[in-house]
């Protein structure tokens, strides 16, 4: 590698190696290891921006925007219905499905019992918003790119 | 998606239905999704909406992910860079002022000094005065952190083009954050 070429990845990768393509890493850092002064100055300066450009952060998600993306999983539609058919959901809506189906299959009067049931048997899942909540006011074009 | 695809597995489990699987796929994939939206759009509630549609896509589209056509990372990375560039367009003859990025504040840590906040929005403003093709380049080759063949597909560029939009990009940057010699990052 010459020093151009060294400049040329500098300028465009910055100052940390491990961002520079990988065919040309090795021969960058000897390169460096040569210890031109003009290399270490460009480097140094190359260093300031990077520190600038980690200063931008992105505030994390919140718990209720995960949990609307979470529940739009359960809203994807027909995808999901030729793949896994009617369970695909009824996983995801109610974790214990079989469960639920003795449930179902009971009589009335248990019905309340059930349902109760349900709900102290899947705690990891219960918290989670109804998918009915999720994108209903969006009106975004889903079409295939 | 690759032998090799990191997300494979779990986007498998997505395909079948593991509401465990959905959760950690939310997880993994939305600060990314936001932190690529919000750098590409300088607005906050639009990244989410934009993170929001693309995942929306990821579920539709994770039970028949066919493999060996590409990264399912780099295949998130499209659909929403898509989404960002709708928006961008459909900001055409709004006021300059309006590209004005939001800032929201990451949650500070306790000790985390005003300075700092000060900085992280002069980088974001930075940033967005950026032509969105620099901006571009930057955002998934320094802070999405793709390589540079998987962001000059992206941008359907060759890398050569992107190395040259990246060195036109550092250099704006520099002289807009860098001007003043006393400033240091």
């Amino acid at each position: 590698m010459n020093p151009e070429r060294f400049l040329a990845l500098l300028d465009a990768y910055g100052a940390d190696m491990r961002r520079w393509p990988d065919a040309e890493r090795a021969a960058a850092r000897a390169l460096a290891a040569q210890g031109s002064p003009e290399l270490r100055q460009r480097m140094s300066e190359a260093a300031l921006l990077d520190g600038w450009l980690d200063k931008h952060t992105v505030a994390a998600p919140d718990d209720a925007l995960m949990r609307r993306v979470a529940a739009g999983a359960a809203a994807a539609g027909p995808a999901s219905a030729t793949s896994g058919g009617a369970g695909w959901r009824l996983r995801w809506l109610w974790p214990g499905a079989g469960l639920a189906g003795i449930g179902l299959a009971g009589t009335l009067a248990g019905a309340f019992v059930v349902s109760v049931a349900l709900r102290g048997a899947n705690p990891p899942d219960a918290d989670w918003p109804d998918r009915s909540t999720a994108f209903s006011g969006l009106s975004a074009d889903w079409s295939e790119e | 998606m690759t032998e090799d695809d990191p997300d494979a597995d779990l986007l498998a489990r997505v395909g079948r239905g593991e509401p465990q699987a959905v959760r950690e796929m939310v997880a993994r994939k939305l600060p990314r999704l936001l932190s690529l939206g919000q750098r590409m759009l300088g607005r906050r509630g639009e990244a989410e909406e934009v993170a929001q549609e693309a995942f929306m896509r990821l579920w539709k589209h994770a039970p028949q992910w066919q493999p060996g056509r590409a990264r399912f990372d780099t295949w998130l990375h499209r659909v929403a860079l898509n989404l960002c560039y709708d928006r961008l367009r459909g900001r055409r003859g709004e006021e300059p002022g309006d590209e004005l990025p939001d800032v929201v504040d990451p949650a500070p840590a306790p000790d985390e000094t005003l300075q700092a906040l000060q900085r992280s929005r002069r980088v974001a403003a930075a940033l967005a005065a950026l032509p969105h093709r620099q901006r571009e380049a930057i955002v998934l080759q320094y802070y999405q952190e793709l390589s540079n063949s998987e962001a000059a597909a992206l941008m359907g560029i060759s890398i050569e083009a992107l190395e040259s939009l990246l060195a036109r990009a550092r250099r704006t940057l520099r002289a807009q954050l860098m001007g003043d010699e006393k400033d240091k990052p």
